[in-house]
């Protein structure tokens, strides 16, 4: 039985394309097959992570979107980028990084149904076990279809003011949209705090789930978007935060 | 490859403390130089020694040599003047027919001869048969001494000075100066000769006992190398060095070399020894003799085909070189030694702010530094690389000290606040929408659609 979880946050840089990207080689490490679905249009990134070059982008999400291909044909296999021994699989279906690809999105918009469809085929066509959607900051009408259309909801915030109140927000909505499973992920806590102290405060102030809550990382910061984290560092903190994490999902 | 245990070796001198290595290291250079200078030192010492000890054992041999000649020299020149007188000419050309004048003149001359040469045992005229017509000594008068290479030379013309022989008048070793005497015509009509004892010779050779240092010894050999004179044993007189070829073992019995009756001692045997004799010109060589060994030097004497051999025992100059190998064995210990104590000391003084270092770091990592530890470290003295880093680690261990009680001090309390108020008009924006309304609705129909998840 396969799974939709998306990965959202309510503002960008709180390392939610980096977090997917770590879930699906954790999730894949484990065996299972994994799809990621890059909905961030309007400022698509995480195949860097994945080692796919801006060359090998095409064809991409935008190509399905505008009928040119079938989402499964925009599926880009990258198992072998991640860096380490993989038992299962990772396809990747990347947003063109196209100037004009990204503009004509703004400027014409598209059928947001077109992604419920997408992600169903994508999961059937090439048996995915869980389908990864790595989704836009802020509440739009697509960031909501795939909250929607989700049987997991991961949200990511920092401990940072300005994410409290977003965050309060897209809890309150994902609950109106009845999400199965909803879980926080409180990501680079500052070395200042403690990070189990940090995750019940959070819990309580939401009354939600907190998964983990990753302490900041200095490695991660100087492996930038060079490569998966939680392979090249599998016993750091982060790595085991995110491990638990996976353990979640996968109830 | 390099071999297992010289790995090891090095490996294992890595992991020493830096004071030891310092140390092992001076020292070693110090036994380097040590042994390096005393090994040249010592070998220039000897050296030296031995070529000061060849001059000196040549000056002394020359010495002897010289007055030998001297002696020569001088007893041929006295008979020379005698032979020139003209009555000296009439009585060996007329033997007794000479005037009694004549005989008394040349019996004077003669006599005032052995008079003023204490070691002439006496001196006479012989005719040009070698008959002895006038002599100091009455008793070889009457007698021929044709048969002597004496006479036969000196009637050639030849200044001669003879070997050694026992003397047949007094059966001492004594040796003939013969002169020729010559008419106006310069034909030679007679012989002057002198017999003389060894006196003034065997002195002479024995006042080069011991000259040049104890031990040191000579020995004069003559042309066919008997020993004429020597320092080291009297029963070596007119002993042949090695045993004599049978030719001339007989011209010295012939004339008489060992008495009129004598027969030929024996030989020393001493082959080393003989080397020295008929050189032609200062030779050096070795010589052993009853377990001494000898720096020796033969020196021809002018005069006749005699070697004088001075000899000086190895022992006498090595013992100054030795002398000087204790000596600078002894200051190489000593350098050594001290070599040993300054790299210990400098070691000692180098290593010792690493160590408080390297404490420090220790206790830094265990997060055990105190600022007071981290302070004094600053705070060190001196201006080498060591101490300036040990400011500098102490001024950043300081630093890092602070920043971490700081950092602890402000350990945070989350807070989340969250406008209420403001989240429930942020969510009734986007819930109220006919957007959101479907899109729920048709989630909701979506979900009940599917099948139910199995129990995790």
């Amino acid at each position: 039985l396969s799974k939709i979880i998306s990965v959202h946050s309510f503002r960008g840089g709180t390392g939610k394309s980096n977090t997917t990207a770590n879930l699906a080689a954790l999730f894949a490490s484990s065996g299972l097959r994994v799809g990621v679905i890059d909905t961030d249009i309007q400022s698509p990134g995480i195949h860097v992570l994945f080692g796919l070059e801006a060359e090998n982008v095409e064809p991409s999400l935008n190509d399905y979107l505008w009928g040119k291909c079938s989402i499964a044909e925009a599926a880009h296999d990258v198992t072998d980028n991640l860096g380490g021994p993989i038992s299962g699989k990772v396809f990747l279906v990347p947003s063109s990084i196209r100037a004009g690809e990204i503009a004509r999105v703004l400027r014409e918009g598209y059928d947001v149904g077109l992604l419920n469809d997408g992600v169903n085929d994508l999961v059937n066509d090439l048996k995915l076990d869980i389908a990864l959607i790595d989704t836009h900051p802020g509440m739009n009408e697509e960031t909501l279809l795939s909250i929607s259309i989700s049987d997991a909801l991961v949200i990511i915030l920092r401990p940072d003011m300005q994410d409290y109140q977003g965050t309060a927000v897209t809890v309150d909505v994902a609950r109106k949209l009845e999400v199965p499973t909803m879980v926080l992920l409180v990501n680079k806590v500052p070395a200042v705090y403690n990070t189990a102290d940090v995750r019940a405060r959070v819990e309580d102030a939401y009354k939600c789930e907190v998964a983990a809550a990753l302490p900041h990382s200095d490695e991660l910061m100087a492996l930038a978007s060079s490569g998966i984290f939680a392979l090249k560092y599998p016993d750091n903190p982060v790595t085991t935060g995110l491990k638990i994490l996976v353990a979640r999902l996968l109830q | 490859v390099t071999p297992p245990g010289h790995t090891n070796l090095i490996a294992h001198i890595n992991d020493w403390p830096i004071a030891a290595k310092i140390t092992v290291l001076c020292t070693a250079i110090a036994i380097v130089l040590a042994s390096a200078l005393t090994a040249i030192g010592y070998s220039q010492a000897a050296a030296g020694l031995s070529q000061q000890a060849d001059k000196e054992i040549e000056a002394d041999a020359h010495i002897v040599e010289t007055t030998i000649d001297d002696w020569h020299r001088q007893r041929l020149a006295v008979l020379a003047l005698g032979a020139i007188a003209p009555a000296m000419v009439h009585v060996a050309e007329q033997g007794d027919a000479a005037s009694a004048s004549d005989q008394a003149d040349v019996l004077a001359i003669l006599t005032n001869i052995a008079k003023r040469n204490p070691d002439i045992e006496t001196v006479g005229v012989m005719d040009s048969r070698g008959n002895y017509v006038l002599d100091v000594d009455p008793a070889s008068l009457g007698s021929s001494g044709a048969q002597y290479d004496f006479f036969q030379q000196a009637m050639l013309g030849h200044e001669f000075i003879s070997g050694v022989r026992l003397s047949a008048v007094t059966g001492n070793p004594a040796l003939y100066h013969t002169v020729p005497i010559t008419n106006a015509t310069g034909d030679v009509i007679g012989v002057l000769r002198a017999r003389s004892s060894l006196t003034t010779v065997t002195q002479i050779v024995a006042a080069a006992d011991g000259r040049l240092g104890s031990n040191a010894d000579g020995v004069l050999l003559d042309a066919n190398g008997l020993v004429i004179a020597n320092t080291l044993d009297e029963s070596w007189l007119l002993r042949p060095t090695v045993t004599l070829a049978p030719a001339v073992q007989a011209t010295l019995l012939t004339g008489s070399v060992w008495g009129p009756d004598g027969t030929t001692p024996p030989a020393l045997n001493d082959t080393e020894l003989a080397r020295a004799i008929g050189v032609k010109r200062p030779t050096v060589f070795d010589w052993a003799l009853k377990g001494v060994e000898y720096h020796s030097l033969a020196m021809p004497i002018e005069q006749t085909d005699w070697t004088y051999v001075a000899a000086l025992p190895f022992d006498t100059f090595e013992a100054s070189a030795r002398d000087i190998l204790h000596l600078a064995v002894i200051a190489a210990l000593v350098g050594i030694g001290v070599a040993f104590t300054a790299g210990a000391l400098i070691a000692q003084r180098l290593s010792m702010p690493l160590q408080h270092l390297t404490a420090a770091a220790r206790l830094m990592v265990d997060s055990q530094l105190s600022v007071e530890q981290a302070t004094a470290l600053m705070q060190t003295v001196d201006n080498d690389e060591i101490a300036e880093l040990s400011r500098v680690f102490g001024r950043m261990a300081r630093e890092v000290i602070q920043r971490e009680v700081g950092l602890r001090s402000q350990v945070q309390v989350l807070t989340v606040q969250i406008d209420e108020a403001k989240r429930g008009r942020e969510v009734a924006e986007i819930t109220e929408s006919e957007y959101f309304q479907s899109l729920a609705q048709r989630s909701r129909e979506i979900r009940a659609r599917r099948p139910p998840k199995p129990a995790a």
